[in-house]
């Protein structure tokens, strides 16, 4: 096996620390600063901030590959889905910031988060999919088709129901904001899952440390979007929460696997 | 294990694991009708061919033809 400190070069070291320190920073400011609206403006920006950043190394990654090879594809459409996730961010944040309250939901950054929602879940099962003349994808499908579908009965049976039972108002927006989560662990997490079993079958192969980083980063951005759904379906979401710093390590995350990528496909390197 | 067969699966499996590359010599050898120690220099063109196709959904044109130049250079 090749050793990693032979692989990842020193710029992604740097950028990855650099990266990691900003963050931490960022999360003891949004902890730190008195008072709930300056905590909502810094967490608001900051996370657009740094997934505007995200999506502009992505974008680098996926322009580093030559027209029609496969993985460009690939990187192309999460940069698509990150940038339109960073564009939502922003335009929660410009609201926050000039009404001095948190948007209505559904508002003017839905139509970017959703549009987000729509073209991860192609991305995710685009490359997982790559995979399949490497790997028997009839074990992966099983797990993961399994354990979202296990998933969607636990997240039903044990909070759902019982949040639409006790909460009041219309039961149309309440069953919308119930859908929501559901599919968030359909169109996310279970690809998620079925990229990372996937890629378990490569062991330490290096093709797959990308995506053992950029599926993580998926599955806690999946994974604070179910809890600001449910946060939010109990009125008790506030920007500057600690859901707000599941999304900033996601993006992170892949932020990491953008730069992981060009290092073990040695992109921009002489060959 | 063959020369040929021992070669291919050392260059793979940094890149895809070592079980993986194992397989896709294995599969490689079986669709030319023999055991996999007995791949000699004369199928080096469809394993080449075979790592080619397998790779190319998840691999840069410029990986490939790296791992395809060792395999050749240790070959040779």
């Amino acid at each position: 096996m090749i050793a990693a400190e032979r692989v990842v070069s020193s710029y992604t070291r740097s950028v990855a620390a650099a990266g990691a320190v900003i963050l931490v920073l960022v999360s003891l400011a949004v902890a730190l600063v008195p008072g709930t609206e300056a905590q909502a403006f810094l967490s608001d920006w900051a996370s657009a901030v740094i997934g505007l950043t995200t999506a502009g190394f992505i974008l680098r990654t996926a322009f580093m590959y030559r027209p029609g090879e496969k993985p460009r594809r690939n990187w192309m459409l999460i940069g698509a889905a990150v940038t339109l996730w960073a564009f939502g961010d922003g335009i929660y944040a410009l609201i926050e910031s000039s009404t001095h309250s948190a948007p209505t939901i559904p508002g003017p950054q839905d139509v970017f988060y959703v549009a987000g929602y729509v073209l991860i879940p192609v991305a995710l099962l685009m490359i997982a999919y790559s995979y399949r003349r490497l790997v028997d994808m009839r074990w992966p499908v099983f797990v993961a088709g399994g354990l979202t579908a296990a998933m969607v009965g636990v997240a039903w049976l044990g909070v759902l129901q019982p949040s639409l039972e006790t909460t009041s108002g219309q039961l149309a927006a309440r069953l919308i904001l119930a859908s929501y989560p559901l599919a968030v662990v359909v169109l996310a997490l279970g690809p998620v899952i079925l990229i990372l079993v996937t890629i378990t079958r490569l062991g330490t192969g290096r093709l797959a440390w990308p995506w053992w980083f950029g599926a993580a980063g998926a599955g806690v951005v999946a994974i604070s979007e179910i809890s600001y759904s449910y946060l939010n379906f109990h009125t008790g979401y506030t920007s500057g929460s600690f859901v707000d710093y599941g999304w900033m390590l996601g993006y992170y995350l892949i932020l990491v696997a953008a730069l992981l990528e060009r290092d073990v496909q040695s992109l921009g390197a002489p060959s | 294990m063959g020369q040929l067969a021992d070669v291919c699966v050392a260059v793979l499996e940094p890149y895809i694991g070592r079980v993986v590359a194992d397989t896709v010599v294995r599969a490689t050898a079986l669709a030319l009708g023999k055991p996999m120690d007995e791949l000699c220099d004369t199928d080096l063109p469809a394993l080449i061919k075979n790592i080619r196709r397998v790779l190319e959904p998840v691999a840069a044109q410029s990986t490939v033809d790296d791992i395809v130049r060792d395999i050749e250079m240790r070959v040779a």
